[in-house]
């Protein structure tokens, strides 16, 4: 599939070859969803991806029911639910949030109010309760700083309603599922925010890479939730350690970012080294004196511009996390 | 004598399906049931699940040195069918709280066997015996 891409890609970067000869065709025009449209697209045995939703959405079907890595934006919520009953009728067990961005955790509270938990004891057994919990919903799980930003304390004024928190958080490296006769495991990278997951379906061999990976654009580090450069350079090397290419570079295990087409190991590489040179150019010109307008003067992402656009946020971000820790 | 010993057998493994049912580990084993300690500190997590919750809470010392402390609740299946139903956003995170419980046999442990929990803010409170 990839290759298929790769040649549609070509086709197109060579016919436009007599009308644009002054740019580098870099950027593949690939295909994009409608707006106000999801779209499925079969990834790989239990998974698919929902495109169009705000963040991209994994969905994981199969006899146990049905798992979904992040849930979109809130005002897709119904276009999400349709799609992903469009692919099994099957009960929504799991929600994990990746990270605690609009466009990953806006559909939580219609989406898992969609599912219900797996039940503690069977329906026959009456003691106690029925294991159900508080209220049937599916379980929302997510690295625990992920619910602390988007919960708040009892009197207090939170970002998202309870009913879209996460309730089943973990501060562990990682949490380990086995779901749809298939190892699911989540992993806390912390990345962009210090509270960034990301989920392998070992079976398949597929990555959800949630923001760790966003193929439309510069990565967004926010300092403020705990996010560094270095900290997204190091949650990409993860990445690329748990993949691996199939012949040629191309597919062997495929990574759905959190934006963007679907990716394969050398999409991540590319990604971690364009964000690893932008890393010590910045950390060259602090290292120089140079203050932030200025480092935004010397255009550090300059070669990439192209291919992920306005590098503003990025640079604000790399800098001021990079001045935080000490770079001189 | 075959006979008594299939039915004591039998006998043997109801009473081990009852206390697993009951308790699926010895409290005593890991806590000091002879002591009682009360803790003030801001919850970090709440982990609401079957078989015990567990909520982690940071608590300050005198010299302002702060430590982790974990509360071993019941199931989230006990807590919602209590007296006083504890859902899964009864703690938030962030809230203030004051548990009381019995310590860990191991002083280096931070930990207790919840007994009660309070809120102070809005008064919430929660007593019981879980297991």
């Amino acid at each position: 599939m990839l290759a298929l891409l790769g040649l549609a890609a070509l086709v197109a970067s060579s016919a436009r070859v007599h009308t644009q000869t002054t740019s580098w065709a870099w950027k593949p025009p690939i295909h994009s969803v409608t707006q106000g449209t999801v779209e499925v697209l079969h990834v790989r045995g239990n998974v698919h991806m929902l495109v169009g939703a705000g963040g991209n959405i994994t969905v994981h079907a199969g006899s146990d029911g049905i798992l979904v890595v992040d849930s979109g934006l809130e005002s897709m919520s119904a276009k999400v639910i349709a799609a992903i009953q469009s692919i099994s009728k099957g009960p929504l067990r799991y929600v994990v949030n990746t990270t605690d961005r609009d466009e990953h955790v806006g559909g939580n509270s219609a989406v898992a109010a969609t599912g219900k938990t797996i039940p503690f004891r069977p329906p026959e057994d009456v003691r106690v309760s029925d294991g159900m919990r508080d209220k049937p919903k599916a379980s929302v799980i997510s690295f625990v700083s992920t619910l602390e930003r988007m919960s708040a304390p009892t009197g207090q004024k939170a970002r998202w309603p309870e009913d879209a928190w996460p309730d089943n958080t973990y501060s562990t490296p990682q949490k380990k599922l086995y779901f749809n006769d298939e190892p699911v495991l989540i992993m806390h990278v912390p990345g962009p925010t210090d509270g960034n997951s990301i989920v392998h379906f070992r079976t398949a061999d597929v990555i959800s890479a949630g923001d760790l990976l966003d193929l439309t654009g510069y990565p967004i580090v926010d300092v403020k939730a705990g996010g560094s450069i270095q900290q997204l350079f190091d949650g990409l090397y993860r990445m690329i350690d748990l993949t691996v290419p199939n012949r040629k570079s191309e597919a062997g295990t495929l990574v759905i970012p959190g934006h963007g087409r679907l990716a394969d190991q050398p999409d991540v590489v590319y990604y971690q080294q364009m964000v690893g040179i932008v890393r010590d150019r910045i950390k060259d010109m602090i290292s120089r004196g140079l203050t932030l307008q200025q480092v935004k003067a010397e255009r550090p992402t300059r070669d990439f511009d192209t291919r992920y656009g306005s590098p503003d946020a990025f640079v604000e971000g790399a800098y001021e996390s990079l001045k935080g820790a000490g770079t001189n | 004598m075959k006979r008594t010993a299939v039915i004591l057998l039998a006998a043997a493994a109801m009473l081990a399906g009852v206390s697993g049912a009951y308790a699926h580990h010895s409290f005593t084993a890991a806590y000091d049931n002879t002591k009682r300690v009360e803790v003030e500190g801001v919850v970090k997590e709440f982990v609401w699940r079957n078989p015990h919750s567990f909520v982690r809470i940071d608590v300050t010392d005198k010299t302002g040195k702060v430590e982790t402390w974990n509360l071993e609740w019941g199931s989230s299946s006990q807590l919602s069918a209590a007296k006083y139903p504890v859902t899964r956003t009864t703690i938030k995170f962030g809230d203030k709280i004051v548990a009381a419980g019995e310590p860990r046999r191991d002083p280096a442990v931070k930990g207790l066997r919840v007994f009660s929990i309070k809120r102070p803010l809005d008064g919430w409170m929660w007593e019981g015996t879980v297991d």
